[in-house]
């Protein structure tokens, strides 16, 4: 059979494309000729940017295959979240699966806009789903989710997240762990993948912190995979709190399929706090590895991991719940955060909070409260800011006044654009790399600050009582 | 020893420049003569700045070596490609997602991944070489568990990148051209317990003549030598300036001879510099015979198949001092001198010049050196050794590590002009804990 598949695919690092790249080996396994249409330039067979109305050029490939699995992640196909783009890409869609009905959607994550039926991109997207021929879902939650949604019924069916997962890593726990150079006897707790704020490692490392010292140990593994200032302020947001709490750490870089799954198989559990997502492909790894999962209750997440393979948590206080029981201790009281333990003394506790307070308030910056002097977040804010300032582009040639005058700015552009182009390029080049630059110093300004808040706050610490004497002989 | 092996290269053929590229292809020849079956899987392209498609796609053997060949795919424009390199090259950070783009908007070959898809089952080994193209960052996602890295890494800003970070920790084995090279790669990642410093092997000419050399190109009076690649990272601009400042200073005589082909900024006043482009094999060794001192001034090298060219003609190196792999050639073999600057440069080719017989001894203690560590039968050895150790999940025998690891100097006396440039350089420079012992011993 004829097998044409639409997703990213290897060697771009991500969770669809990796999904794509064991399908693909799995139905050429089983004798299938199979081939791949790629949004981005990778090792696929082809390549087509099908942003927007491009949607429709999937149609030309569609009809030389007997079946096309169109896997959907909204960045693949769309241009922006404007509600006119999104309806344009909408139509496209519902235009391509009349023509071609042989398309199964592989739905890893769907959008849907607020419910108006005024809204362009809400009505088009009930006409888009309408019209799927064929939609894969991982969880039957997921299925009846977007139905609901969108108030259609659609040609569902539930297909298992892992069915073409193959383990990469084979170890005994205890190997694993010295691989990693993990303690042999802790409780680990392991967050793991792309850090985005919507899979909320913070509150793993917020219930961690409510147990016991010494009780167990959280891993943050992964990296931000681009760019975004939301995620890389997070990130570092993060590893700031990790470095304040004994047990945690983080691990930052890109993790191989191989040394993920040796990481799945040294954690005695996986967290997945997630904030929202429709399925987990780490969830299903944690399953193929045998290791427990503690999962938010949000999207298909409860049905994908099932009652026997994990412990399940909807609030930051259960979760604390959840992770104190698995590391086998009581659950600490979840807001005193890491209080000593013993007698309450409040003026250590308040020591304390000072104490974390300020060290939290030098890794965000505000330079101000820490009497440092040396700036305050805004500034910095406006410097991150830069590296997002929209490139120069050359002007558009829509049509805006009459025809005579669009005409003749078309010529123009015709005329200019060899000569404008590479100059454009070039404006844009070092403008990139100024801004890099700027960010690069932001950051360095940022670490200096957090230095000084940290001097400052030692020099103003009360001074240690001297040490007892030694006993006279 | 039997078992099916596949390199994963971008380019190879008989007719393919590139020193990493010629030695795959020797290696590879070697080892079919050892009882392995070996395929190369490759791209069909000929030349690495256009990539264009030269050869046909398909199956050949090539001396016996069962070349499997996939078009290069350009669907990009490769704008990206550049800008973002630029700014790699240009030591800024880039994100993973710019890092991919910058990979993927270049020479793409889906057809070596679709082939290891489908049958790398069928390999006991997969050796991808070298580290940095698209053929090797994306054919190393396929089946981690048999892949064996011959990186060829040099300390570039492109090292540095997270892409690579990956390919380099989850392969099954990782071979390495020379200690500095290893001990680069252990600085930038957290490498696997199995690694082991092969080498690369080089040919030894039935016989030099630089009688034969000078009567057919004309080439009269002591002459430096430099053979390979012109291009950035390899210095030879910088080399061409500080030859004809000397020149023009110390000897009006003296030529530099330039072997290879690149296109570099020359010198204004490029008098005594003759560029023979390429030259036969022979001919190539007997200029080596010929020539007074080889001159390495490249900062990029993993092995330098130049120098061991110059020792295996008995003729002394001057290496510059911002390669630790060139450096460490140099000090562990006792056969070249090392400078850092003009004036090093001046006073090296001052001692060199003024003592032919202290460059002799040298030129045979660099000899000595190749034949001792880098004849192919010996690299053949240690790479099987290693090659089947890693896929029975056994550790890298001793003897390999030892023999990779080599690291005390060749014996002998050094005339004290010798000593007193090594020394200095040695002093200035070495911080090198690992060199130490040497630098004691050729001072002594």
């Amino acid at each position: 059979m004829k097998v044409l598949v639409v997703s990213t695919f290897p060697p771009l690092r991500c969770g669809i494309g990796k999904y794509a790249f064991q399908q693909v080996k799995a139905l050429r396994a089983d004798g299938h000729e199979v081939e791949v249409l790629s949004p981005k330039p990778t090792a696929s067979h082809y390549h087509e940017d099908l942003r927007g109305g491009r949607v429709r050029r999937i149609g030309a490939y569609a009809r030389k295959a007997d079946v096309v699995y169109l896997h959907f992640a909204p960045d693949f196909y769309y241009r922006s979240a404007r509600a006119l783009d999104v309806a344009r890409t909408n139509l496209a869609f519902r235009r391509l699966f009349g023509r071609a009905r042989n398309i199964a959607v592989v739905a890893h994550e769907v959008t849907v806009p607020p419910r108006a039926g005024w809204r362009p991109d809400w009505r088009t997207a009930r006409w888009m789903w309408k019209r799927a021929p064929r939609v894969i879902f991982h969880t039957h939650t997921e299925a009846e989710s977007l139905q609901a949604k969108l108030g259609v019924r659609l040609n569902a069916e539930v297909q298992e997240h892992g069915a073409h997962f193959a383990p990469a890593a084979r170890e005994s726990r205890s190997d694993a762990r010295r691989i990693l150079g993990l303690p042999d006897d802790a409780v680990v707790f392991l967050c793991i993948g792309f850090v985005q704020p919507h899979k909320g490692f913070d509150r793993a490392l917020k219930a961690f912190a409510s147990l016991p010292r010494g009780a167990a140990r959280l891993y943050i593994v992964g990296s931000v995979r681009t760019g975004e200032r939301e995620h890389v302020e997070y990130f570092e947001a993060l590893k700031a709190r990790a470095a304040q709490m004994a047990g945690a750490g983080v691990v930052d870089g890109y993790i191989s399929d191989e040394a993920f799954d040796r990481w799945m198989l040294a954690a005695d559990r996986v967290v997945l706090p997630y904030r929202e997502i429709w399925s987990s492909g780490v969830l299903e790894r944690a399953r193929l590895m045998g290791t427990r999962a503690i999962v938010s209750r949000v999207g298909g997440l409860e049905e994908q991991a099932g009652e026997d393979a994990a412990e399940f948590f909807s609030t930051d206080a259960e979760l604390a719940q959840v992770m104190a029981r698995a590391a086998g201790v009581g659950a600490g009281s979840f807001e005193a955060g890491h209080a000593d333990q013993g007698p309450v003394d409040v003026k250590a506790i308040m020591a304390q909070v000072r104490r974390q307070a300020a060290l939290r308030r030098a890794a965000e910056g505000d330079g101000s409260v820490a009497g440092t002097g040396i700036g305050s977040r805004p500034d910095l804010d406006r410097m991150m800011g830069i590296r997002f300032a929209t490139p120069v582009l050359l002007p558009s040639s829509r049509p805006r006044f009459s025809k005579v005058f669009t005409l003749g700015k078309r010529l123009t552009w015709r005329i200019v654009h060899w000569y404008m182009v590479p100059i454009l390029d070039q404006v844009n080049a070092y403008h990139d790399a100024s801004a890099k630059a700027i960010v690069g110093l932001a950051r360095e300004v940022e670490e200096l600050r957090s230095e000084a808040a940290r001097l400052s706050e030692l020099l103003s610490a009360p001074e240690r009582a001297p040490e007892a004497a030694p006993p006279s002989p | 020893m039997s078992g099916r092996l596949a390199f994963v290269a971008p380019r190879y053929g008989l007719d393919v420049l590139g020193g990493a590229e010629t030695v795959v292809r020797q290696l590879a020849e070697r080892l079919v003569g050892s009882g392995l079956e070996v395929e190369v899987l490759v791209s069909c392209a000929k030349d690495h700045y256009t990539w264009a498609n030269h050869y046909p796609p398909g199956e050949e053997r090539v001396n016996g070596v069962l070349v499997r060949r996939f078009p290069v795919v350009r669907t990009t424009s490769g704008r990206r490609h550049k800008e973002i390199g630029d700014r790699i090259g240009a030591g800024f950070p880039t994100t993973l997602a710019e890092q991919e783009e910058w990979i993927n908007d270049g020479m793409r070959v889906p057809g070596v991944f679709h082939w290891l898809m489908d049958e790398a089952d069928r390999y006991d080994s997969i050796i991808l070489t070298p580290y940095m193209f698209w053929t090797t960052y994306a054919c190393a996602q396929v089946a981690p568990s048999k892949n064996v890295l011959r990186p060829c890494l040099h300390d570039e800003p492109y090292a540095r990148l997270e892409i690579y970070r990956d390919i380099f920790e989850s392969a099954r084995g990782i071979t390495f051209n020379s200690p500095p090279e290893r001990d680069l790669a252990d600085s930038l990642y957290r490498l696997p317990a199995s690694t082991a410093v092969v080498g690369e092997g080089v040919d030894l000419p039935p016989e030099h003549d630089a009688s034969r050399f000078r009567a057919k190109y004309g080439v009269e009076g002591d002459f430096l030598i430099y053979a390979g690649r012109r291009e950035w990272g390899k210095n030879v601009d910088v080399l061409a300036e500080h030859f004809a400042r000397y020149r023009r200073l110390h000897a009006p005589d003296l030529k530099l001879v330039l072997l290879g082909k690149g296109d570099v900024r020359m010198p204004e006043d490029p008098q005594g510099i003759v560029d023979l482009g390429f030259l036969p094999e022979q001919d190539k060794h007997d200029a080596f015979a010929a020539a007074c001192v080889v001159c390495q001034p490249s900062r990029w090298e993993s092995f330098s198949r130049l120098i061991m060219d110059g020792w295996i003609a008995a003729t002394p190196s001057l290496v510059w001092d911002g390669c630790a792999v060139t450096v460490y050639h140099a000090l562990t073999s006792g056969g070249g001198l090392i400078y850092n600057d003009y004036y090093e440069f001046e006073q090296a080719l001052d001692f060199l010049l003024a003592h032919p017989d202290a460059r002799r001894e040298m030129g045979e203690r660099g000899r000595a050196y190749v034949l001792e560590n880098y004849q192919w039968e010996q690299v053949v050895d240690r790479l099987l050794a290693c090659l089947e150790t890693w896929r029975q999940g056994k550790p890298t025998p001793e003897w390999v590590l030892a023999q990779g690891s080599r690291s005390e100097p060749a014996g002998g006396q050094v005339s004290s002009a010798a000593r007193a440039v090594e020394t200095t350089r040695i002093r200035e420079a070495r911080s090198d804990p690992d060199l130490e012992p040497e630098s004691r011993e050729v001072s002594q």
